[in-house]
């Protein structure tokens, strides 16, 4: 085998890792749901006998082998779109979400707690799915100072412009957009005890922590 | 702009044309809006706009308050005259975007999908016109005919802020008119663009995504009625948690429509709700520069220093101190001493040991005098006067005493709004609550409970979740005391013993606390985090707070009064038919045996279920006379402070908590208070 189909079907195995993980994420579990999504019985079978899988009469699920190797690949992913979107501020026209597909299967762990610690260690991706935390998360080693950080990591007096809103609450986000606090928003952050007091534009906002904790900003 | 001495001139002049006066004016109002199917205005807009103002402004004095149905969300409506043709103006509930995320987005929706609906006045606060044209957007989706206010014009211009209201005109189509409301300032223009409401034509294009899938879902909707892209276009940004009755569809096609939304959502780059408000603010921005004009204007540093001083972690609280010596000094002393003594004695009064006193009663007294005959003609004499008479008792406390207290509290809480204190001291006591399950919001109705727990109970409606309002609703009931007991109790006991004031303040503050706590990590459920906007520090208008005030009172009194009625004459029955009696026997043991009080101090406590004050003062009663010693006093006191307040607020909190919920409670601070009354007994006696 050379190293081109080598790594092409490592890729495509992360793939069909990815594609199952995501399904079982959002509460699809038969084997038929996978079915339908392109993927063959002997695909299967074969992930089964790798120790990925398990298949259970009608139901497969993620063996603490494959739940792993998931994690790790949609962490990528997430953590790319994060870059490329917020960051880098590509748009979905320019096929942003191929470069990601392609980016999570080159990145090495290094280098995605890199991204990690660079983004302030964001804890959902732009569509408000939930990004797996790495050791960098824990260990909040910041080898590159961030250059995204929270509202609770910010000093009073620092200014920034909003780079982007993590979380998988929606609501919150909605209630966020409702006060005009969108990314590309200049803020000022007056204090943050008892309450986070921020200001923009002609408004004073304050927000405990709950909100706080998930609206980033690029530092000026 | 400086001549508007009457403001609803115009309505006054249109209804005395028709020769109604008093009170009949508005059952008349009412109905021809319900024969002739009067159709509606809604005004809408984010909280501390002005809005309420404004509408007090349009309508005059002939308001309902009312829930909408099936929800706590509270609306005012009234009634205005657009040339000759009557219309019934809505006020509904504040809110910062249209996406439903909770019940007041949700009424607001509803309101305008209304077929009734005739067109929609808009308030912005103009400094904030970046939010505001976002709901101006969103508004025009349900292709009603609007009008937009400017509001806080002045504010604005302070900032060096200056919009260009024909230049908006131009670029929706519709009347933008500038104003300021709390000085009356630009109402008869904004009156007069009613009659000239259009329907804008200024649209948006979203994401593709969205548009493909709102033409899909609108081409299933048989029913085309008016604004249906505007509901849709809603519902998508609620991904699909509005319900979807707003529609009225078969059900398969409501599924339809289900899964059109959760495709959707899952395809586009973001939430779709964030995504249309983003993409709004972006247009926004896009012509902002026709409209906008801005100029280098100095700050007001004072205002806005004294504004961040108040909200300070250190420097914040002497401004919290003055703030409650304050309301004590008004409420507490002022209310319920001066102005409650003269209205009990002087105006309700009564006959004592053959003395008459005050008018009120004495004079109910003398005409039922000739039914106090032996059968029939007693009962409802002492029904009506007796000692737990529905005049002498029930009338006189909810007037001679809620009512003075309610008023001022009502006066003072409107400065704190209007002043804009009153979201810097949610700021401030936000950490604290959040310990207890609450959060900042709760404040509150935490300190109108000061005033009156009953009142209080009413206001939990403010609260977001349920879990938070059940927290208040219970510490209410547990450890807050109403000001007719707190003027009694610090009256009577810091005379007696100031360390004893202490212990018994000390006592129930850290009661508060454990079953806050408890509370919050027993009940199901989160609390909601706190997001909100501080408004600028502003000089209250009097005026604005008196109709405010009176609004208020008059709705407390209309859902009060009867409880208090109600509370007195089922104290009436239990002592006609000797139960009083039983139920002084059963609990004697527990007061006698657990708390250590004599008997005599049985029935000071089942007073005090009607009346906190008189449960009180009957406990300093027999301290006067030396059956209780200091020990048993304290312990008196703390064991009523922490018993339910009175009837009138058990009965509130069947009606919002529901029968169980109240009973629950009811159980769980009864035996409580014995409780933390009997270990307080045996600490003090231990340490005596």
């Amino acid at each position: 085998m050379d190293r081109f189909s080598r790594d092409a079907s490592r890729e495509r195995h992360e793939e069909l890792i990815e594609i199952i993980g995501t399904g079982i994420e959002k509460g699809s579990t038969r084997i038929s749901d996978f079915q339908a999504d392109g993927l063959s019985l002997p695909v299967l079978e074969s992930l089964a006998d790798d120790g990925h899988i398990l298949i259970e009469g009608e139901n497969i699920r993620l063996t603490p082998k494959g739940q792993r190797e998931f994690l790790n690949l949609i962490r990528r992913h997430r953590l790319a779109e994060r870059l490329l979107f917020d960051i880098l501020k590509m748009s979905d026209e320019e096929g942003t979400e191929e470069i990601v597909c392609k980016m999570e299967h080159i990145i090495s762990d290094d280098f995605t707690d890199a991204i990690c610690t660079l983004l302030g260690h964001p804890t959902t991706c732009p569509h408000g799915r939930p990004i797996p935390p790495g050791r960098c998360c824990e260990l909040r080693k910041e080898r590159v100072k961030p250059l995204v950080s929270n509202l609770t990591q910010m000093k009073p007096g620092e200014k920034g412009d909003i780079a982007f809103i993590s979380t998988i609450d929606h609501e919150k986000m909605d209630r966020l957009a409702g006060m005009g606090l969108i990314p590309g928003v200049e803020i000022r952050v007056h204090q943050l005890h008892p309450a986070v007091v921020i200001l923009f534009d002609e408004t004073t906002l304050s927000m405990d922590d709950d909100y706080a904790k998930i609206v980033y900003v690029r530092r000026k | 702009m400086k001549n508007h001495p009457h403001t609803t001139d115009d309505i006054k002049l249109n209804l005395e044309s028709r020769q109604f006066r008093g009170h009949r004016r508005r059952h008349h109002l009412k109905y021809i809006a319900r024969e002739q199917k009067t159709k509606k205005i809604i005004l809408v807009g984010a909280p501390n706009v002005g809005k309420s103002v404004i509408f007090s402004n349009l309508t005059g004095k002939y308001v309902d308050v009312s829930n909408y149905p099936g929800t706590s969300v509270e609306i005012s409506s009234g009634f205005i005259y657009i040339g000759d043709e009557l219309f019934q103006l809505i006020d509904s509930p504040g809110i910062n975007g249209l996406v439903p995320r909770s019940e007041d987005e949700q009424v607001t929706l509803n309101l305008l999908s209304d077929p009734e609906v005739a067109g929609i006045i808009q308030v912005i606060d103009t400094k904030n016109f970046r939010r505001g044209l976002t709901m101006t957007h969103q508004l025009v989706e349900f292709e009603l005919p609007m009008v937009v206010c400017l509001n806080i014009y002045d504010e604005a211009l302070e900032r060096g802020i200056i919009i260009d209201a024909a230049a908006l005109q131009r670029i929706f189509g519709i009347e933008f008119v500038t104003a300021v409301a709390t000085e009356g300032r630009g109402m008869n223009t904004l009156r007069k663009s009613l009659s000239r409401m259009k329907i804008s034509h200024h649209k948006i294009k979203y994401h593709p995504l969205i548009e493909e899938a709102v033409s899909e879902i609108s081409s299933r909707i048989e029913s085309k009625s008016i604004g249906l892209r505007g509901a849709i276009l809603n519902f998508i940004a609620s991904e699909g948690k509005t319900p979807v009755k707003l529609f009225k569809n078969p059900p398969e096609t409501d599924s339809f429509i289900q899964s059109t939304v959760r495709n959707l959502v899952k395809k586009l780059p973001c939430p779709p709700g964030f995504g249309i408000q983003t993409k709004l603010i972006k247009h926004i921005e896009s012509y902002t520069d026709n409209f906008l004009k801005i100029e280098k204007k100095p700050r007001h540093h004072f205002k806005e220093k004294l504004g961040f001083l108040t909200m300070h972690p250190w420097y914040g609280i002497p401004f919290i101190l003055v703030v409650l010596f304050i309301l004590y000094e008004l409420v507490g002393v002022f209310g319920a001493g001066v102005c409650v003594d003269f209205l009990e004695n002087h105006i309700f009064g009564g006959i004592e040991n053959g003395e008459s006193f005050g008018l009120i009663n004495p004079f109910f007294i003398r005409i039922l005098g000739p039914l106090n005959h032996p059968g029939v003609g007693a009962f409802f004499y002492e029904m009506l006067v007796g000692q737990y008479g529905a005049i002498t008792v029930g009338l006189t406390y909810s007037v001679a005493i809620v009512f003075p207290v309610v008023t001022l509290f009502f006066i003072f809480f409107g400065l704190l709004e209007d002043s804009g204190y009153l979201p810097r001291l949610t700021v401030m006591s936000n950490k604290l609550f959040q310990k207890i399950g609450l959060n900042g919001r709760a404040i509150l109705p935490l300190v109108l409970g000061l005033g009156c727990d009953t009142m209080a109970t009413f206001t939990t409606r403010i609260l977001e979740t349920k879990k938070e309002r059940t927290i208040a609703t219970l510490l209410l009931a547990l450890g807050i005391p109403c000001s007719a007991q707190l003027g009694v109790i610090l009256g009577m006991l810091s005379s007696i013993s100031f360390l004893m004031l202490l212990i018994v303040v000390f006592t129930v503050i850290l009661q508060l606390g454990i079953v806050g706590y408890a509370a919050s990590k027993l009940l199901r459920g989160k609390p909601a985090s706190l997001i909100t906007e501080i408004p600028p520090f502003r000089v209250p208008k009097l005026k604005n707070i008196l109709i405010k005030t009176y609004f208020r009172v008059k709705w407390f009194m209309i859902e009060a009064v009867p409880l208090f009625i109600l509370g007195t004459f089922v104290l009436f029955v239990l002592a006609k038919f000797r139960l009083l009696e039983i139920l002084e026997k059963i609990s004697a043991p527990i007061i006698s045996g657990i708390l250590m009080l004599p008997k005599e101090a049985t029935e000071a406590f089942i007073i005090g279920f009607l009346r906190r004050d008189y449960g009180a003062a009957g406990l300093f009663h027999l301290a006067d006379k030396g059956i209780l010693d200091i020990i048993q006093i304290t312990v008196g006191i703390t064991v009523m402070v922490l018993f339910v307040p009175c009837l009138a607020n058990f009965f509130v909190i069947i009606k919002e908590r529901g029968f169980k919920t109240a009973m629950i409670m009811s159980v769980f601070i009864v035996s409580y208070a014995v409780i933390v009354g009997g270990v307080l007994n045996q600490i003090l006696r231990l340490f005596s």
